[in-house]
């Protein structure tokens, strides 16, 4: 059924992204085409049916390596995998965009496994400079959790900024292109972060939403709210990559700034959360 | 001037060169001596000779490198170089044998090594040595820190192995030192973990897991051996084969078939059957089905213009088709 529903278009995609791949079609990290069509073909479906996706300006993406920052925000993670399926389908050259997952990912079962072969690595800065430097495309969401977790009441603001992404950027001389991200807030908005539960189960935060815990699994579905995503001209940083925090910090605010105006334009522009 | 007779200094640039190769009964020894240039004359001691033939000549002396022939040997004969296969791969050997060969012998190797002024060292360490571990990059450098133990105690004498020969090299300035870190070797004649896994018609692996991981052929190690020796050079070396690859495909490729295991569940079991050596490997090795320990061969692939020649099918499948369980050798 999934088939049906752009299907072939992934897999024409998955075809021409240029990760270098060896004869088993695997790359060194894990990634293969041919095990990420289902999830890739199943997040397309959600993309377009489900959250009806639309991208702004994407084609100022440019080609080869790049550092995508996008404002976080959804107690899970649909918003990264909304733009990396917007990278494969939207963008020109196609691309499977690396998401930098949390360590304790890959100790996890299954879960470990599938987020590699759908191109994920481990976040750890040895990692993204091997990827920028095999001309890669990765993601990034500096707000880390203090983004996916925060309130209803903080909805759209944003939470303070690592500075990890800058100092790769500039070791490596990647552009740096700002996504805002609209439309996760509303999937799953959160009014209160039970500090004890999230301590109890190891969680980075347990959220109470309206149908979370109330109804169990199901209440995990975020809503069918419309994603909008918008991408900000390429920018790009000279300077020393182990310099002083106070250096780097005053560069990402101008990536800060950035986002926030994609942001306000995207709030601006929206008429309804679902359509 | 072109037709001037060699002079006595020309003569003995003419001697052939003499190298050392310990622990010639293992597989990997046996193939490299076969492979020597012709310019260099081989004596390869052990406690056993060579496990299958040669196809050049080399002398063979029967010495156990823990006793103390060893430095006898050093009194009497000469070497331009050594290069030191004697260890104790098996993990089925009591801890107390693997570090009097692989750590005690090695010190006593290096110390002939010091006093008797050997020009050139190639020492065998592994990339296990820097552990299977979630939070490993892909990738990694030498400079990586050495984990093994920090989840595997029981790889001490490895890790330690490769310490004391890095340590040794940093203090013999007079001797080109090589220390290798080989990816997982495989082939027909290598025995180590990963061989004796691949050559079990079913093998478990841990449910939900499968990491990348990377081999090398025998051949290919043997030839990469040989540019170490023609190319003297000093300092520690990752080296990898042809590429990366997921266990399970490798399990595939190498004809075997894998079961997956719940391993909460399955290493109580594991343990019980490695106790009864019924296993031949015991459970902390299976970090090694579980996370990577991918390395970075490129310094070296640089620096000796290493290219492995066998693609990782070649190289993957040249596992097929030996069933047989060795017994313990290597020494």
């Amino acid at each position: 059924m999934v088939e049906d529903f752009g299907g072939e278009e992934i897999e024409k995609k998955l075809a021409r992204v240029s990760n270098r791949l060896n004869e088993y079609r695997f790359d060194p990290w894990g990634f293969s085409p041919e095990s990420a069509q289902f999830g890739f073909k199943f997040f397309n479906w959600l993309y377009t049916y489900y959250w009806r996706t639309q991208t702004y300006n994407i084609e100022r993406v440019p080609s080869g390596r790049v550092l995508l920052i996008a404002n976080h925000s959804g107690q899970i993670p649909i918003d990264g995998t909304m733009l990396a399926i917007a990278m494969l389908k939207e963008a020109n050259p196609p691309r499977v965009a690396r998401g930098m997952v949390e360590r304790w990912f890959t100790t996890l079962p299954l879960i470990g496994t599938m987020i590699t072969r759908h191109g994920s690595v481990v976040g750890d800065p040895r990692n993204c400079v091997r990827l920028l430097q095999n001309e890669d495309t990765i993601m990034v969401f500096p707000e880390g959790i203090r983004g996916s977790g925060k309130l209803w009441k903080d909805r759209y603001k944003l939470m303070e900024f690592g500075l990890g992404f800058m100092r790769l950027a500039l070791e490596t001389d990647t552009p740096i292109v700002p996504v805002g991200i609209i439309g996760g807030e509303e999937q799953a908005p959160s009014f209160a972060d039970v500090r004890f539960l999230a301590k109890f189960f190891n969680l980075p935060y347990f959220p109470i939403t309206p149908i979370w815990p109330w109804l169990g699994v199901l209440g995990m579905i975020p809503f069918p709210t419309k994603y909008r995503m918008y991408f900000g001209e390429p920018m790009r940083f000279r300077g020393r990559a182990h310099d002083r925090d106070a250096v780097i910090e005053s560069k990402v605010a101008k990536v800060r700034q950035a986002l926030r105006k994609l942001i306000d334009r995207g709030l601006a522009e929206r008429e309804s959360i679902f359509w | 001037m072109v037709t001037r007779k060699p002079t006595t200094t020309g003569a003995a640039r003419h001697r052939k060169k003499r190298l050392l190769i310990t622990g010639i009964a293992g597989g990997l020894a046996t193939q490299l001596a076969s492979a020597i240039p012709d310019d260099w004359e081989v004596m390869g001691i052990g406690r056993r000779p060579p496990a299958h033939g040669l196809s050049r000549k080399i002398i063979y002396r029967s010495i156990d490198i823990t006793k103390k022939t060893l430095e006898d040997l050093f009194r009497n004969e000469r070497f331009d170089a050594v290069i030191h296969l004697a260890v104790a791969n098996d993990p089925r050997l009591p801890m107390i044998v693997r570090h009097n060969v692989n750590v005690i012998a090695t010190m006593r190797l290096l110390d002939c090594c010091e006093s008797h002024h050997i020009p050139q060292v190639i020492l065998v360490s592994t990339s296990e040595v820097y552990g299977a571990d979630p939070t490993n990059p892909i990738f990694l450098t030498e400079e990586s820190p050495l984990r093994a133990i920090q989840r595997f105690i029981d790889m001490g004498d490895k890790v330690e192995f490769d310490t004391y020969c890095r340590s040794w090299m940093y203090r013999v300035q007079h001797s080109n030192a090589l220390l290798l870190r080989p990816c997982h070797i495989v082939g027909p004649h290598v025995q180590n973990f990963f061989t004796l896994y691949f050559r079990n018609p079913v093998v478990p692996i841990p449910l939900g897991y499968d990491p990348m991981i990377q081999v090398i052929d025998e051949r290919d190690m043997v030839q990469a051996l040989v540019s170490c020796l023609k190319q003297p050079g000093r300092g520690v070396y990752n080296i990898t084969g042809p590429g990366e690859i997921p266990l399970s495909i490798a399990i595939k490729e190498a004809g075997s078939i894998a079961v997956p295991v719940l391993y909460s569940l399955a290493s109580p079991l594991i343990k019980v059957g490695w106790w009864l050596g019924l296993l031949p490997f015991p459970t902390p090795q299976f970090d090694f089905l579980m996370y990577p320990c991918v390395i970075d061969g490129s310094r070296f692939g640089h620096d000796f213009q290493f290219k492995p020649h066998y693609s990782l099918r070649q190289t993957i499948r040249s596992l097929r088709g030996r069933r047989r369980f060795v017994g313990r050798d290597e020494l």
